[in-house]
């Protein structure tokens, strides 16, 4: 019977084991922000970019994103580069450029131009520079971290955080500067949410989810806090709000 | 005293089927006005007030997902895994709880309709667009659905809406098909089934933006033209000789048409199916794909007098996401959102859209619950297509599925009630777009159908 406990116990370990998020088997990947390139590829990156995809993908990187530009690139900053290319190795990015970009003459660059662009395209996403340049190599050994503040959460978790309101220029409402989601209860009916404490200024972004059916244009530019449920799309953490309550009047920036 | 007649009787007033052949150089050198005059087309009923001339069909085969794109359904989260009573639909394949969209919808237009950050070009035209949330269909499986959206009905046999249409309101080109599918499979989107086959639509591919691909060995490069039409008479008068002989045979007639149609298309065809002779920034617009030539042809071909145009999503049964919904509409929407919207555009700024009905759509929709853990599995019961141009309401959502976006719930449009609509808009009664077959008068819309007058401007 002891033996018959012990294998249980074991099964059950396992299965725990085999079930963890995604999310927590990548907490030991090496990152980009372990800075995988220099600012000097970076700049000859720039150089790159500007020459080849700028009629696309616009000098701010942000593309189709750009309302008032009319461009066809996919933005390369932002929520949308997390959704496309976070948990994925920088050789992702590499390889995509390398066989489908410049528009209409993919290939038509050499791989160290290729490398110096996704160099460019890291460093606008705010990772660090350090000394040593992006390889073909690195780029195999490094991955681009996924958007964060969800770790260990399931998809639909009714979830509670803090941050700064904010509409982005596709009119989309973002939680920038924003704690990282805590687990919550739902709230009773009739009963208020439990919302989160405003308690300083977070790294995390959020994507928000039907803000619009909470009135949000006065709040904008404010410090509100948020319950919702959390949603995965890609390696982007979206919430869909439920509740919008503001608890500052400026983000302190 | 205007007297009309059917193309069949002026056929025949003018010697036998067969004869009028002849006389298709005749027809090429008439204007649109005069071959309209001439009433080439087979309606015969009241005239309605027509809105429309010609009609462009966009076909995502497979069933889009209407709650990742046009119907907006906040409630899933609340209730994401479960599978309330409230949605306890019959489903074809085994699925679980409520999945909801991960997607943003966001208000655009004059009428703040909602649309998701899937097709962020479409939602720059909603002022265009009448988006009908409330649409069902009769049947969960692809076959008898897609006949159902393109025939009226579920029988393999029917004559497609392309091939009504022209049946009912003739050409306004002699030298080019009435009805024209690009990237089609063929089957029930351009079967002429007991309608005269020269209403059969010609299905081109556009893999490839060379005319010379979409329409091979088009050009005769060895015999010109007179000794073609020398050739084509010969043919013609042994097959009146024919006829003479063993009466009047309608698949004859329509080889004969085909091949009188083939011979004049020489001469037009190939410059119009050179999408090349655009400016650069206008296929930029549309996009450098398969579906962006062909909504781009399909402009080119309504312009010219082409009645009927169905453009094919290219790729097969490819909206069909049993798995992977979202990241495969990640990947698929932005062509097809670049294209479509690059089409009613640029038809309204050449002031071709009042007289040009745009149809979206698929053969369903898909279920909020799950299949497979990431996909979605077919819904008949309610989905979204939209309409622009044609003289249909723009800017409006039209009608409302239930809380979780599976069953049409307000002003429901059945696909029977969109023909009867169309058709109306052409300047058709659909119950009088008739035709006789094995004794008795069949429709497009069968004994079904209602105008649904609330979408129409």
């Amino acid at each position: 019977m002891r033996n018959l406990v012990v294998a249980f116990a074991g099964l059950v370990f396992c299965a725990v084991v085999a079930a963890r998020p995604a999310a927590q088997q990548t907490v030991a990947r090496k990152t980009v922000r372990e800075a995988v390139y220099t600012e000097a590829q970076a700049e000859r990156g720039k150089k790159v970019y500007e020459a080849n995809c700028v009629t696309c993908h616009l000098p701010d990187l942000d593309g189709s994103a750009n309302p008032d530009a009319g461009a066809r690139g996919a933005p390369l900053v932002g929520t949308r580069f997390v959704q496309d290319f976070g948990e994925s190795r920088v050789s992702a990015l590499f390889n995509k450029m390398k066989r489908d970009m410049p528009s209409g003459r993919p290939g038509a660059l050499t791989d160290q131009e290729y490398l110096d662009a996704a160099a460019f395209v890291l460093q606008r996403n705010k990772f660090p520079a350090g000394a040593a340049e992006l390889t073909e190599e690195t780029a195999g050994e490094f991955w681009i971290p996924g958007a964060g503040g969800a770790e260990g959460l399931e998809n639909y978790t009714f979830v509670t955080t803090v941050g700064c309101l904010y509409q982005d220029p596709t009119r989309s409402w973002l939680l920038t500067d924003a704690q990282a989601l805590k687990k919550t209860e739902l709230p009773a009916r009739g009963a208020a949410p439990a919302l989160a404490a405003p308690d300083g200024r977070g790294e995390f972004t959020f994507r928000l989810l039907d803000a619009i059916s909470y009135n949000p244009d006065p709040h904008n530019g404010h410090k509100v806090s948020v319950t919702g449920y959390m949603v995965r799309l890609g390696a982007e953490i979206r919430v869909n709000v439920q509740s919008l309550q503001m608890v500052g009047s400026s983000c302190g920036k | 005293m205007k007297i009309k007649l059917s193309r069949r009787e002026m056929l025949e007033a003018l010697g036998g089927g067969l004869g009028i052949f002849g006389l298709a150089g005749a027809f090429a050198g008439l204007s649109r006005g005069e071959v309209q005059a001439a009433g080439l087309g087979n309606y015969t009923g009241p005239a309605l007030p027509a809105k429309a001339k010609h009609v462009i069909m966009i076909y995502l085969n497979g069933g889009p997902s209407q709650i990742d794109m046009f119907d907006p359904k906040p409630a899933l989260f609340k209730y994401a895994g479960q599978r309330p009573s409230a949605v306890d639909l019959r489903t074809e394949r085994v699925t679980a709880g409520l999945m909801p969209s991960p997607f943003e919808f966001k208000r655009y237009g004059r009428n703040g309709v909602e649309i998701s950050e899937l097709l962020p070009q479409l939602a720059t035209v909603v002022d265009e667009m009448c988006i009908i949330r409330s649409m069902y269909t009769f049947n969960p499986t692809h076959t008898p659905a897609r006949a159902l959206l393109h025939t009226g009905s579920v029988l393999a046999t029917r004559p497609s809406t392309g091939s009504w249409v022209t049946y009912g309101l003739g050409t306004e080109n002699q030298n080019l098909p009435a009805f024209i599918a690009l990237a089609s499979p063929g089957g029930p989107m351009t079967r002429s089934g007991f309608l005269p086959s020269e209403y059969q639509g010609v299905v081109f591919p556009v893999n490839d933006p060379d005319p010379e691909k979409i329409i091979p060995n088009l050009r005769n490069k060895n015999v010109d033209a007179n000794a073609q039409r020398a050739d084509l008479d010969a043919l013609l008068a042994l097959n009146q000789s024919y006829t003479k002989s063993f009466g009047a045979d309608q698949f004859l007639e329509g080889r004969i048409k085909s091949m009188e149609t083939a011979y004049r298309m020489q001469f037009e065809a190939l410059d119009l199916f050179d999408i090349r002779k655009e400016p650069q920034s206008i296929r930029d617009e549309y996009g450098p794909t398969p579906f962006g030539t062909g909504c781009l042809l399909a402009r080119r071909l309504v312009e010219a007098g082409v009645r009927f145009v169905n453009v094919d999503y290219p790729g097969g049964q490819i909206w069909d996401d049993h798995r992977d919904v979202n990241d495969n509409l990640r990947k698929r929407c932005p062509d097809m959102d670049q294209a479509a919207a690059a089409l009613i555009r640029d038809l309204k700024r050449r002031g071709l859209l009042d007289e040009t009905l745009v149809v979206w759509g698929g053969e369903f929709g898909r279920t909020p619950v799950s299949e497979s853990g990431s996909g979605r599995d077919h819904n008949p019961y309610g989905y979204t297509m939209f309409v622009a141009g044609g003289g249909f309401k723009g800017g409006i959502a039209y009608g409302a599925t239930d809380d979780f976006g599976f069953k049409a719930a307000e002003n429901r449009v059945s696909i029977h009630d969109l023909h009867a609509t169309l058709l109306h808009q052409l300047g058709m009664d659909h119950t009088k777009l008739t035709y006789r077959y094995a004794g008795r008068d069949f429709r497009l819309t069968d004994v079904f159908g209602e105008v649904v007058k609330d979408i129409l401007a």
